[in-house]
This record gives structure tokens, sequence and C-alpha cells, in this order.
């Protein structure tokens, strides 16, 4: 259930919307029992589902994301790793949590394919075939999603070039 | 020489073709401004998969399941084509006994022409029912000899009604022991308490199950439940009263006339479909209804397995568990059965360990990563579950701190005669693998310490 909410989370990039998701997939989960191949694990079925349900809703209201809105709990999102030095805990997760808003700014057609390849470890091929879009376009998406994404990591890090030596 | 930064994400993400692969890595082996770039792609991937969706709480979780069986509720009386269906297969039956539904349809479209002539009038419905009986006379009795047409039914003689009741049919009463026999079958496969889900669930389950040859479970199980009551007949007169005291709607009062008529199931095919669809429901309770079993698997345990350049899943299981790292447990689990020549027993280990600690997370009511933080698996059952995993891989070098983690864990909790062979063994390899003197001494030690 976690797992499908926090996929739905990483497609939507904000909290109601991702509730919105996540709810649906299963609602649509118990209508397409019918339709579920017992010989593919049930999570990546689920996943599925919640990436096409997240895909048509993003496709449908062409909008990037809703502003507020988000009730969740920050104290929840705490790293564990009591024994890392609390300057070094603290430098690193203000860099993760300003990644993490950074994908969740992404455009949602970058979004969910970061959120499927870096998050979800599926290959290209994979993502062009749930997204229903070609290989290149998985590509060149993912290309420039990093490169956005790289300049929230690291403000100050080169985007790649080619460069003779 | 032209650098490969820009093919660098896609070497990382193993998309390269081999030959543009062979190309890349034969120019790293030269370069070093695209060695740090790719060092720098690394860091990079590895920063973006472990950030962290914001977990919206527990009171969140505890709401879930029930909201999404709202929704499911919410779905099923919205849906204009499902409603559509659901109101007019009745009249275009199909199957063994489709002739009995048609005449039951054609009774019941009768009636509601006999109520839409009359005006529908809630008061009127008992008299309505003697109506109802007399049309479906026919239909509930197959194969009527010629002139042996029973009498008109008498609403207040209740032998009668008891015996045209469809709910309450039995082999005297004129409907083959076959058909009795499939009707039960029938019931048995649809009935919600064989599935154990939430009751609009297990209803919308049943309305799912049947094949297009079966009768809707709109009609069956109000037959039962009239069973058992009374006579559907008599239910029926109880409906009309509820119509005539409430605000009733006319499609109240079509319910109430639906033919009820037995389905005709096929039951062996019925019954298999059942037996696999009840496994598929309880992979979606179990799924969805534990929200302590965080399934979430790929990019973290993708990353713990590159770094410590781990490659057999028991392992990773074993790297997660002496973490205390329920979640990345989990996904080595699930990783490691989809091995496909895996062992059962350590599969069977990895389980319990698992079990064990969801357990303490139920019961200290917090999130997998904050256990993590403050509450270590140290009770002897579930260190020795991990001993018994580790041991056996002890020869791999990722494995040795591993170990050295479970032998310091098992030395201090050494309460019972287990756990002390168990730290005792441990130990005395760690002594004899040790690289160094102090390191020996210091194993040695802690080997001379353990109680006998």
């Amino acid at each position: 259930m976690r797992a499908v909410y926090t996929l739905a989370r990483r497609l939507m990039g904000n909290h109601d919307d991702a509730d919105d998701v996540a709810q649906e997939t299963f609602v649509r989960a118990y209508q397409a029992l019918d339709r579920y191949d017992e010989s593919f694990a049930f999570y990546t079925w689920l996943r599925t589902i919640a990436t096409r349900v997240a895909w048509n809703e993003l496709a449908k209201r062409k909008r990037r994301r809703t502003s507020g809105g988000e009730t969740f709990d920050l104290a929840a999102e705490r790293v564990a790793g009591a024994a890392a030095d609390p300057v070094a805990l603290a430098a690193e997760a203000e860099t993760r949590e300003r990644l993490r808003r950074a994908v969740d700014a992404l455009p949602g057609d970058f979004r969910a394919v970061v959120a499927l390849r870096a998050f979800e470890d599926l290959s290209y091929a994979e993502i062009a075939e749930v997204l229903d879009i070609p290989i290149g376009t998985v590509m060149s998406r993912l290309s420039r999603a990093r490169s956005l994404l790289r300049q929230a990591w690291s403000p100050h890090d080169p985007l790649p070039t080619e460069r003779e030596p | 020489m032209k650098h490969v930064q820009p093919e660098l994400d896609a070497y990382l993400d193993r998309a390269l073709a081999p030959q543009d692969r062979a190309r890349v890595e034969s120019h790293l082996e030269v370069c070093g401004d695209c060695r740090t770039a790719l060092a720098r792609a690394r860091d990079f991937a590895a920063a973006l998969g472990d950030t962290r969706a914001p977990d919206p709480g527990a009171a969140y979780w505890s709401r879930f399941a029930a909201r999404v069986e709202t929704r499911l509720e919410r779905h099923r009386s919205a849906d204009p084509a499902r409603g559509y269906e659901r109101w007019t297969s009745w009249l275009f039956p199909r199957g063994r006994f489709a002739w009995v539904r048609a005449a039951g349809a054609v009774a019941t479209v009768t009636l509601v022409t006999y109520i839409g002539m009359r005006g529908f009038r809630p008061e009127s419905l008992r008299q309505v029912s003697e109506v109802v009986e007399r049309e479906r006379a026919p239909a509930t009795v197959p194969n009527p000899p010629p002139g042996d047409t029973p009498p008109a039914p008498q609403v207040d003689e209740p032998s009668r009604l008891e015996a045209e009741a469809p709910g309450t049919r039995s082999v005297s009463d004129g409907v083959s022991p076959r058909s009795n026999v499939e009707v039960e079958d029938f019931r048995a496969a649809v009935d919600p308490k064989k599935v154990a889900l939430p009751s609009t669930v297990a209803e919308e389950t049943s309305q799912a199950a049947e094949s297009p040859e079966t009768s809707k479970p709109s009609v069956a199980l109000p037959v039962e439940r009239d069973a058992v009551e009374s006579s559907p007949l008599e239910g029926l007169a109880d409906k009309a009263e509820r119509a005539a005291a409430g605000a009733s709607s006319f499609e109240d009062a079509r319910i109430v006339v639906e033919p009820h008529v037995a389905p005709s199931p096929s039951a062996p095919g019925l019954a298999a479909e059942e037996v696999r669809r009840q496994r598929r429901e309880a992979q979606v309770r179990e799924t969805l209804v534990l929200p302590e079993r965080d399934l979430t698997y790929g990019a973290t345990l993708r990353k713990e397995l590159k770094a410590r350049s781990i490659a057999d899943p028991v392992e990773a299981f074993v790297t997660a568990a002496v973490a205390s790292d329920t979640s990345l447990a989990a996904a080595a689990l699930l990783r490691f059965q989809a091995e496909p020549a895996h062992a059962a027993v350590e599969a069977e280990k990895m389980r319990r360990w698992l079990v064990s600690a969801s357990d303490r997370h139920v019961r200290g009511g917090r999130s997998d990563r904050n256990l993590a933080a403050s509450a270590p698996p140290a009770d002897g059952a579930s260190l020795l579950l991990l001993y018994e995993l580790a041991w056996p891989r002890r020869h791999s070098v990722p494995m040795r701190p591993l170990l050295e983690v479970l032998a310091a864990r098992l030395a201090s909790g050494a309460t019972d005669a287990g756990l002390r062979l168990a730290a005792r063994e441990t130990l005395a390899w760690l002594v004899a693998t040790s690289a160094t003197d102090a390191e020996r001494s210091t194993w040695q030690a802690k080997l001379d310490s353990l109680p006998e």
C-alpha cells in the first residue's frame, strides 16, 4: 500500500493528487482482478495501474502540481542512522529535501520518467511501454529532467557537455 | 578523443548498446575528466535514489483502506454502464435455465405494466403479490403436465406459499434435485463469507465471479436471505409494507418484484476461478490492509547492493536485518523469492525474521525508519535466525563485518545454550580469521568471557 502511495506521490508531486491516485489504483485493481496475470509480481501489476492512472490524470489536467494542501507529517521523514555525524546528516538531509522538492516541481511528464527510472528501477523500454511513449522520448525527457535536478542538487554543478581534452 | 560525459547517465542506466558501452568503458580507462564525471553522476544517482517521498503519517494509513472501500462503493453505484447492465441483464437471460428466467422476467414485466396501468400505490403491493404468484406459477415448475396447472395461490395459505417459494424449494416442490444441488453449489461459490474481505468487496467479488451464463447475485443472494427469514412472498409483503411506510420509489417497487429464479452455474469452472480469485483478493487485501508491510523496493536495495558489492540477496537481507531496516529486508526477501532456485528454508527464515520485526513495528506504532533508529532486533530468536542465515556465507568478504556485529550481539545476549553456542562458533571463527594480532586478541577476549 505504501509502495503504491509512494509511487503516486512521486508521479504526482503532491500529497492530494497522490492520495487520489493511490485510492483509484486499488479500486481499479479490485475491478480488474480478472485481468491480473499471476506470472507477474503483484506489485508490478499495481505499479502499472498506478502509473497509468497518474499518467492519465496528468495528461487530462495538463498542470504541473497543486500548491499547498500537503498534510503529511514531516517528522516521519526523519532518516535513520543515529551513528552519523549530525552536521553531515543535516547537510545531507537538506540536500535530499532540496532534491525532493525539485523532483516535485518538475513538469509531470519529466517527473514520471524520473520516478519510474530512479525510484522504480524500470528500464527505458519498460518506461516506454508503461507510459506508451517512444524510447527516444523517454531518453530525452530523462536527460532534460536530470539536467534540471542536477542544478537543484548542486547549483554549481556544470551541465554535461562534450569537450575536447 | 571525444568525451563521453553525455552518455554517462545512459551508461549507468545500463541502457547503452554493447558497442557503445565498450567504447565508453575504453574511453573511461584513459580519461580522468570523464572518470570524475562518472563518479559525480554516480553520486547524483545515489542522491536522487535516496530522496524519500514524505510519509503522510499513521492517521492517513489507518483510514486508507476504509476510504478505498467507500470509493469502490461509489464507483459501483455511480457507474451507469454497470447499473444499466444490472437492471437489464435479467430481462435477457442466457444459459441453461434461460427459459425459466425469461418466464420470470416476463412475469415481472407484466407486473410492472400492471402497476403502471393502475398507478403505483405502495399500499396496493400486498394485492400485487397475488398477481406475482399467478404470473410466476408456470415459470417455477418446469414442464408442467397439461391440465395439471395448480390453482391460483392465495396469499393467506402458508403451505402453498411455502411450496412455491423459490428460496425454499426442495426436492418435493417439483424442481429437480440436480438443479437444487447446483443452486447450493452456486451459493457456496458466491458466499461472501468465504471471501475474507470487507463486505462491500465481497459483494463486488460475488457479482464479478459469475460468468455471463450464470445468474446475477442480485437475484440469487436475496433468495437465500429470504429463505432464512421466511418465505419470499412474506418477505415481499414485508418489503411492500416497508415501501408503504417509507418514501419508496418506483425503483424500490421493482426490486420487490424481481423474479426469484434459480441460477444455472457451471460449477467446476466457477470453483476453479473462485479459488484463483480468492488468492488474488488475498493479495489485494494484504497489500491494502496491512500498512506496516512496506514493500518499497528497487532503488534502496539496488543502492545498497551496489555500495557493498553484494550479489547475493541473502547477504542483502542479513545486511538489512542487522541494521533493522525492515523495508530493505523485505525487498531482499522479495528479490530472493524471485530467484528461480532459491532455498525455501532460507526464505522461511527471512520471512520469520520479518514477521518478528513487523510485530515489533506494530506494537511500537512507529515507521520502519524510526524503528531502525531506535529498536534493534536483539531478541534471541531473531539473532539466531540471522546467525543461521549468515553463517553459511561467512567466507564472503561483505559478510565479515556483519558477522562481527552479530557475534557481539550474540555474546552480549547469550543467555541460553543455543545463543552461547552460536556466539562461541562465530567468535572462534573470527579469531581464526583475524588479519592482525590486535584484532585476534579482541575476539579471543570476547570468546574467553563467554559463560560456560
